[in-house]
């Protein structure tokens, strides 16, 4: 479950410099030199353009069925063909990425902002308290992703508020565990010292001294859990657990149409799965571009 | 083809009134002869009986065989049986323990059923009940009490004979409250276990809470869980030896794994022709699919159509099995809710559905369009003159405007289950047409079903609810439980006093004539209140490669294996 | 802190670690509808055979008594009886664990080899085209959702060129278990393949700049050998580390790859234990799961920190 944790020593070369002005054109200069930036933010940009105006790039709307006119191969009228119930294929690829592009950053944020106060915690306080919230956040990153979905939709009901909470219970350790390394680190220099001396409150010093000094890797990290966030949501759609019918959604249209594969109806789950690579492959090269360039300063 | 009035007459006088009432159906033409067949079988008269009198009526009778079939060889014997073999089946995962009392699911149903058997056998190749642990069944005349004779010479697997004893205990335990069993909700004001009792040692009768004139098939292979064991068997351990007195023995069996089982060799009927069975055992469908494409199995058990295109569309290749069946989908609506108070409400939804349109795209055209009441087309009672309701959009607008419920919302809770979800969607579809907006909650069966008591499922508590029916051998649970007042299934809250007891007279009727003018009262009052829509009934499908020959399934998704051989 | 202290703490730790994912899991799973008997025998059964049931099996007790007969089988090594199958739960996830290890199994020596062969060989071409490619195809790999892959594959292989099996079960021998698992086995692979192959170049490249191997090849000793001795070495514990760092991912990954291909494996039994609600397959499920994280981690951890001895003093980890 440690996909893609960045490495810690990343976080001392990063953590210098934050907040300068002008260092921050420095590093947005950084970001659009490279190639792997711009293709990733034109995939990104691509399916938020989807997500908002998709409706209205097609005639045939994602819902509207055609029992006369099933599973359908591409063709002139439908490109991507028509699904099991006579649906254009393009159009819910097109509008699947509207609850793709909504909850995968939702349940992103609410990951990070708890995993980092977590982490925090755990970084500045070391000791017992550490080792208490230790065990719990190993429990719960051995704790495996169907048994969270599963227990987080029969808890609360399958709905995008669902997955935004699962994903954050399932991402919230992992960055627990990025940010409190770096807080390690951070914890020792003399800033710290100098703000207990002054006789700063621990929470003062956590949220105001050093947060502003991790936020790098915390960055790094948001970009890299987004492309899993991505990931994961079209994986508990696909077992099951995401928004039912009819809404058109990548991982349950997969779900729907994967039984008809081996009858040779392809269309029905290649644009999707097409749909979703190109979307993933997009933030992760944003995520690299991103870590480069803080590299680089 | 003429009647021999005098061979006949004589044939009466060996019958009881009631079934001279349907010697007299059949001569007057009322009666086809496989319906004969049916009713005679479910009253007890005896195949050599009915032959006769058929023979008296003229012509030569073709029985049996009325199984659809399509694609390659047919299943029934053709050719010269060969002997030997192990057929490979795929089956459905049992879900829970191998427990007669307590198996719920087709996996495990089915497994029982190959060391197990029942009184009696609904055969639906041939469409009619058939003796199997017991040879001939009678009434006492108006259906209150039932007495069956058992087959002499049947030795369980572990030696012993069965007797009266063996079918009492069996009865007395799946029928007893106390006792976790699956049957009781069939068994509910029918049968009590005081009401089971040994006449000698080869007779068991059946003294019913209520007249019923469809009990053989209440004991039959219909109800699943009925398979007669030894007297003091210990229900939750059967598994682990699963004594029956079928043609097969079990051998071994691994949870989530697969069974299998060797050949009987003195089963009463005979030793089968195969040496043994295998059956490996799958969570879903397509994996089936592919394993009977790939040689991996020789016989699907049961599938559905949906999803099977890739089987279904290479006919030739494989034989497939098509059975009737009752097995359908049931869309409630609260009668108690607005705007569901309002029938004209319902109706109007009833009326924006296109079913044959639904029976082709949903279950590739295997399936028969429903008429919203459960009078399945495959039920011989089942009134044929009631007109078939068809889509008519204008109709149904205009039926919401007389009720002033031009356009609302509302909201549909449903399963994720087979071909569920997209039924749903295809209704949401349909009602849109009308200005109803439809919003679908899908849910996992164990949220859908939730407690399964009012208060605590969204089955029965939603104010519109898709489910699904398994099929059973005649009408009556589905015209109970899920519509009369009180009925522990009546997700549509229907109360109806004039439909109670409609129901509570079909279901006492003994002769088939009573019973089809009952129906027809029963379909023409859903059709009018349309507590409930049905949508369409669903086949039962069966697939195996060619060599499988003499297979014998059911609509509940049993196989009978006695007759099946594999040629080479 | 030796390092036999150091893991018999680490062990210690992973034990409270083993306690509290049973409590998550034991007060979670009380949220879980509708009740085992229930589930058992389906929703059209009447209360009466379904409270006769609940009784039998226990459910109906205190769920607080529950979890103490539970914890009390437990200590005693016993991992308790199925709810819905009335089986031991031992051999249930016993027979389901060895289906999946069949299938971890095989990617794992598909793609070790693969991995570590391809970080030396981008290493060894440091900056090259095969190096930047190597890397690229790498980390693309371990980006792409398993879902993606999986069905690109059957498309593919199964649908288009029709030469693989895209069922994992049907099988029989050794030969034709490898051949179903083969396609199943791939998604894993190509998610694994990149860390891999990352940890063995950087390995690799360090290795070559060490003193040793530069004095070794100014020895005049052949690249091969060089490599063979030293460079393999020196970049097998960090690739031992990366890959036991993944064991837990690897678990969640087949889940998914299980039920796409059809595999009676862990994931397909975790998931019919809690849509039965039965507890004990539940609980013993995600612990055995929870087992083989906290012992994968421990192994890579305790890896690490041979190779970097101080990190123990520092305590991460």
């Amino acid at each position: 479950m440690s996909v893609g944790s960045i490495d810690v020593r990343d976080a001392q070369a990063l953590a210098a410099g934050q907040g300068a002005p002008d260092l921050r054109r420095e590093f947005l200069r950084a970001l659009i030199r490279q190639k792997t930036f711009m293709v990733g933010a034109f995939i990104l940009a691509f399916w938020i353009f989807c997500a908002i105006f998709g409706q209205s790039l097609t005639p045939h709307s994602p819902y509207a069925q055609n029992l006369l006119s099933i599973n359908q191969a591409p063709s002139g009228s439908h490109w991507f063909g028509t699904d099991q119930l006579g649906r254009d294929m393009f159009a819910r690829v097109i509008a699947g990425s509207r609850d793709i592009m909504i909850t995968a950053p939702l349940a992103t944020a609410l990951g990070t902002i708890v995993g980092t106060a977590i982490g925090l915690v755990m970084g500045y306080f070391r000791g017992p308290v550490d080792d208490v919230i230790s065990r719990f956040v190993e429990a719960f990153l051995a704790l495996p992703l169907v048994v969270t979905g599963i227990l987080g939709v029969v808890a609360l009901g399958a709905s995008n508020a669902t997955l935004i909470i699962v994903i954050g219970i399932v991402f919230a350790p992992l960055i627990a565990r990025t940010v409190r390394a770096a807080v390690l680190m951070e914890r020792e220099l003399d800033y710290v010292q100098a703000a207990k001396l002054r006789g700063e409150s621990s929470l003062y010093i956590m949220f105001v001294e050093i947060l502003p000094n991790v936020m790098a890797p915390i960055m790094v990290e948001f970009t890299v859990r987004l492309g899993y966030a991505v990931f994961t949501l079209v994986t508990l759609s696909f077992l099951g657990f995401g928004l039912g019918p009819p809404s058109p959604n990548w991982g349950s249209d997969i779900q729907s149409n994967f039984g008809v594969i081996d009858a040779g109806y392809w269309w029905e789950v290649l644009f999707d799965v097409v749909a979703i690579a190109t979307l993933v492959i997009g933030i992760n090269m944003l995520a690299n571009s991103i870590e480069a360039a803080l590299e680089d300063q | 083809m003429g009647t021999d009035d005098r061979r006949l007459d004589a044939l009466r006088a060996e019958h009881s009134e009631l079934e001279n009432h349907y010697i007299d159906e059949l001569v007057a033409g009322r009666l086809d002869r496989r319906t004969f067949l049916r009713r005679g079988a479910v009253l007890g008269m005896s195949a050599s009986a009915m032959g006769a009198i058929l023979a008296a009526c003229g012509g030569a009778n073709k029985t049996g065989g009325a199984a659809t079939k399509s694609g390659g060889a047919t299943s029934t014997s053709s050719g010269p049986v060969t002997k030997g073999g192990t057929l490979k089946l795929a089956l459905q995962t049992p879900a829970a323990a191998i427990n007669p009392l307590t198996i719920a699911d087709a996996g495990g149903l089915c497994l029982i059923a190959q060391t197990g058997e029942f009184l009696t056998l609904d055969n639906n190749i041939k469409t009619h009940l058939e003796p199997m642990l017991a040879t001939k069944w009678t009434h006492n005349g108006d259906g209150t009490v039932w007495t069956f004779k058992l087959r002499s010479g049947v030795k369980f697997h572990n030696g012993k004979p069965m007797t009266a004893d063996d079918v009492v205990y069996t009865f007395q335990q799946q029928a007893d409250p106390k006792n976790a069993s699956n049957a009781l909700s069939t068994f509910q004001g029918v049968l009590k276990p005081d009401g089971v009792r040994k006449v000698d040692s080869e007779t068991v009768a059946f003294h019913l809470e209520a007249a019923n004139g469809s009990f053989p098939y209440i004991i039959s292979s219909d109800n699943y869980n009925a398979i007669i064991v030894p007297k003091g068997t210990d229900f939750a351990n059967w598994g682990k030896t699963m004594i029956g007195t079928g043609p097969f023995k079990f051998k071994s069996y691994a949870a989530n794994q697969g069974a299998q089982f060797v050949a009987n060799p003195s089963y009463w009927g005979g030793a089968p022709h195969l040496d043994g069975s295998s059956f490996t055992f799958y969570g879903s469908q397509q994996p089936q699919i592919l394993a009977l494409q790939g040689g991996t199995v020789d016989t699907i058990v049961q599938f559905v159509p949906s999803g099977a295109q890739a089987i279904l569309s290479n006919a030739g290749q494989y034989s497939i099995i098509k059975l009737k069946s009752s097995n359908h989908r049931e869309l409630s609506m609260r009668c108690d809710q607005a705007p569901f108070t309002d029938p004209r409400v319902r109706q109007a939804i009833a009326y924006s559905l296109d079913r044959p349109a639904m029976v082709q795209a949903l279950l590739q055209g295997y399936g028969e369009v429903g008429n919203d009441n459960p009078f399945a087309p495959m039920f011989p009672s089942t009134n044929t003159s009631v007109p078939q309701r068809t889509q008519n959009i204008a109709k149904a607008k205009q039926l919401l405007k007389e009720a002033g419920h031009s356009s609302f919302t509302t909201t549909l809770f449903t399963e994720q289950y087979e071909e569920v979800p997209q039924l749903a969607t295809v209704i949401q579809q349909s009602a849109s047409k009308i200005g109803v907006k439809i919003n679908l909650k899908v849910e996992t069966q164990s949220n859908y079903y939730g407690k399964a008591t009012f208060g605590n499922s969204d089955w029965l508590d939603g104010t519109m609810s898709l489910v699904d029916y398994g099929s059973r051998g005649v009408p009556n649970v589905f015209l109970e439980s899920p519509l009369t007042t009180g009925g522990p299934w009546n997700a549509a809250h229907f109360k109806n006093k004039t439909y109670d007891n409609l129901v509570k007279q079909y279901v006492a009727a003994v002769d088939l004539q009573t019973q089809k003018q009952l129906a027809g009262k029963i379909e023409r009052l859903l059709l009018d209140q349309t507590p409930l829509i049905i949508p369409y009934f669903i086949d039962g499908l069966t697939a195996s490669t060619p060599k499988v020959h003499g297979l014998n399934p059911t609509s509940i998704a049993q196989i009978f294996l006695g007759g099946a051989y594999i040629s080479t | 802190m030796s390092l036999s202290l150091f893991i018999l703490r680490r062990i210690a730790l992973g034990i409270v670690t083993l306690f509290i994912l049973s409590l998550i899991v034991f007060f979670a799973a009380q949220v879980l509808p509708g009740d085992p008997a229930r589930a058992i025998l389906g929703p059209l059964a009447s209360p009466s055979a379904v409270n006769a049931l609940s009784h039998q099996l226990g459910t109906d007790k205190p769920v607080l008594e529950q979890y103490g007969t539970w914890v009390g089988h437990i200590v005693q090594g016993n991992l308790g009886i199925s709810y819905s199958y009335q089986q031991s739960v031992a051999s249930l996830v016993g027979t389901a664990l060895l289906h999946s290890l069949e299938l971890a199994a095989l990617a794992f020596v598909i793609v070790v080899p693969l991995g570590i062969g391809g970080g030396i060989v981008a290493a060894l071409n440091y900056g090259r085209p095969v190096d930047r490619v190597t890397s690229v195809f790498g980390l693309t790999g371990t980006v792409i959702p398993e879902l993606v892959s999986s069905i690109a594959l059957i498309l593919i292989f199964g649908l288009w060129l029709n030469i693989l099996p895209i069922s994992a079960s049907g099988g029989s021998g050794f030969g034709g278990t490898i051949y179903h698992l083969i396609l199943p086995a791939i998604p894993l692979v190509l998610v694994l393949f990149g860390y891999i192959q990352q940890m063995a170049r950087a390995g690799t490249i360090e290795a070559l700049n060490s003193d040793y191997a530069r004095t070794a090849t100014l020895k005049g000793l052949p690249r091969g050998v060089v490599i063979r001795r030293h460079v393999l070495r020196n970049s097998l514990l960090p690739t031992i580390t990366v890959i036991a760092t993944q064991v837990g991912y690897l678990i969640g990954g087949l889940v998914l790859v299980e039920t796409i291909f059809h595999w009676n494996g862990i994931g397909s039994l975790l998931f019919n234990a809690a849509t039965h609600k039965d507890f004990p397959l539940i609980e013993a499920t995600v612990l055995i799961i929870g087992a083989i994280y906290v012992i994968a981690t421990l192994t890579a951890d305790t890896t690490f920190s041979l190779l970097n001895p101080r990190i123990r003093y520092r305590g991460v980890e």
